[in-house]
């Protein structure tokens, strides 16, 4: 049961955080709850898909399907997470002020919600898969052993999702001057670390082979499978044995997506005199 | 056209790999500890014998993989280096251990 619990709630959290920062992005942008259930709906309905077919999937691609539909997935993401930051960038300042001033909900009609939904139905896909093969594995279990493990999982899930829902809240919870900035910083880095997982995937792939040396070992002071290694994989991607092309991955995307939202920041209108 | 592509790209460097087999029976690896050679990448073929799906799961070779009930993955180990590697079935971690030795 504890062994399931485990798993099932680095799962959800993972996912979680993921939902949650882009959540708190959004703000009270009209239909943002629509559009957020809508990504978790369609992630889990995309989970049940990619479980049913795991073993065909794995199979494709010389037996590395798995790794290049995961890559794909993350550079999907990471494209939509661009998609919102460039808007945000354009039109989230102007906002953040707007709702400050007037105490009204912006129109911001224009914000691609799509994308949104979009990054919410892939953290929820790539982690969910796993969650239905393994309850599912449990569920065919005998008897007891069986219903401690589908508890173990739905424990799990809550657990994960108050972990998640109560980081949501601490984000929102931030006062409005800082929190465009916090959120834009937190989408990057969630950004980055997606570009070095899929970086990871596509080398674990056989399809990318250059930069393939560690850059270093941190399994002894900092590994990615305690606690604060799992949430700093879930926020960026962390690998305590990260390969040169994860680094240059994690890094070019740091850069292009810092250099394209202040590119994209309106310059601010002179004062008259 | 994109799969093809992708398929030509992956198949230079599986063809490079050594593979070693490896099965998961019940809660039990076979062998319990498989011994490779550090001669470059390799792949293991991990089998899951049982009728529920499996992890295999070594964190110092950055290996995790789900394979479902009698199925088989494969996992590619990168930049091996000679020392020992604990490996689990992640769902049944407590007892279904195994290890790679490199040599």
């Amino acid at each position: 049961m504890f062994a399931t619990l485990v798993i099932v709630f680095r799962e959800v959290f993972e996912a979680g955080l993921a939902i949650g920062i882009v959540a708190a992005a959004l703000g009270h942008a009209p239909k943002a709850l629509s559009y957020i259930w809508g990504g978790v709906a369609a992630g889990a309905a995309a989970s049940l898909v990619v479980a049913y077919f795991a073993g065909r999937i794995t199979e494709f691609f010389g037996g590395f399907g798995t790794e290049l539909l995961n890559a794909s997935i993350l550079i999907l993401a990471v494209i939509m997470l661009a998609w919102h930051t460039l808007w945000m960038a354009r039109h989230g300042r102007q906002m953040a002020q707007d709702l400050k001033a007037l105490g009204l909900k912006a129109a911001d009609g224009s914000r691609p919600m799509l994308a949104v939904a979009i990054v919410v139905a892939t953290s929820v896909l790539r982690e969910g898969s796993e969650v239905v093969l393994f309850l599912y594995g449990a569920a065919a279990g005998s008897g007891a052993t069986a219903m401690q493990s589908l508890a173990g999982g739905a424990l799990g899930v809550v657990l994960g999702g108050l972990v998640s829902y109560v980081t949501y809240k601490g984000i929102v919870h931030i006062p409005m001057r800082w929190v465009f900035s916090v959120t834009t910083g937190l989408i990057t880095l969630l950004a980055s670390g997606m570009a070095a997982q899929a970086a990871h995937f596509l080398q674990a792939a056989g399809t990318v082979q250059v930069l393939a040396n560690d850059m270093w070992d941190w399994s002894s002071i900092l590994p990615e499978s305690g606690l604060p290694g799992t949430f700093l994989k879930a926020l960026m991607g962390y690998s305590d044995r990260p390969s040169q092309l994860m680094l240059a991955a994690f890094l070019t995307t740091l850069v292009v997506f810092m250099f394209a939202a202040r590119m994209a920041s309106p310059k601010p209108k002179a004062q008259a005199a | 056209m994109t799969i093809s592509m992708l398929v030509a790209l992956c198949a230079p460097a599986l063809a490079e790999d050594a593979v070693v087999e490896w099965k998961l029976n019940g809660t039990n690896f076979d062998p319990p500890v498989l011994n490779v050679e550090a001669k470059g990448n390799f792949t293991i073929k991990f089998t899951n014998t049982n009728n529920a799906a499996a992890e295999l799961e070594c964190k110092g070779l950055k290996v995790e993989k789900p394979v479902v009930a009698s199925g088989t993955i494969l996992a590619r180990v990168l930049n091996p280096k000679p020392g020992i590697y604990d490996c689990v079935d992640e769902p049944h971690e407590d007892v279904a251990k195994g290890q790679i030795v490199i040599k």
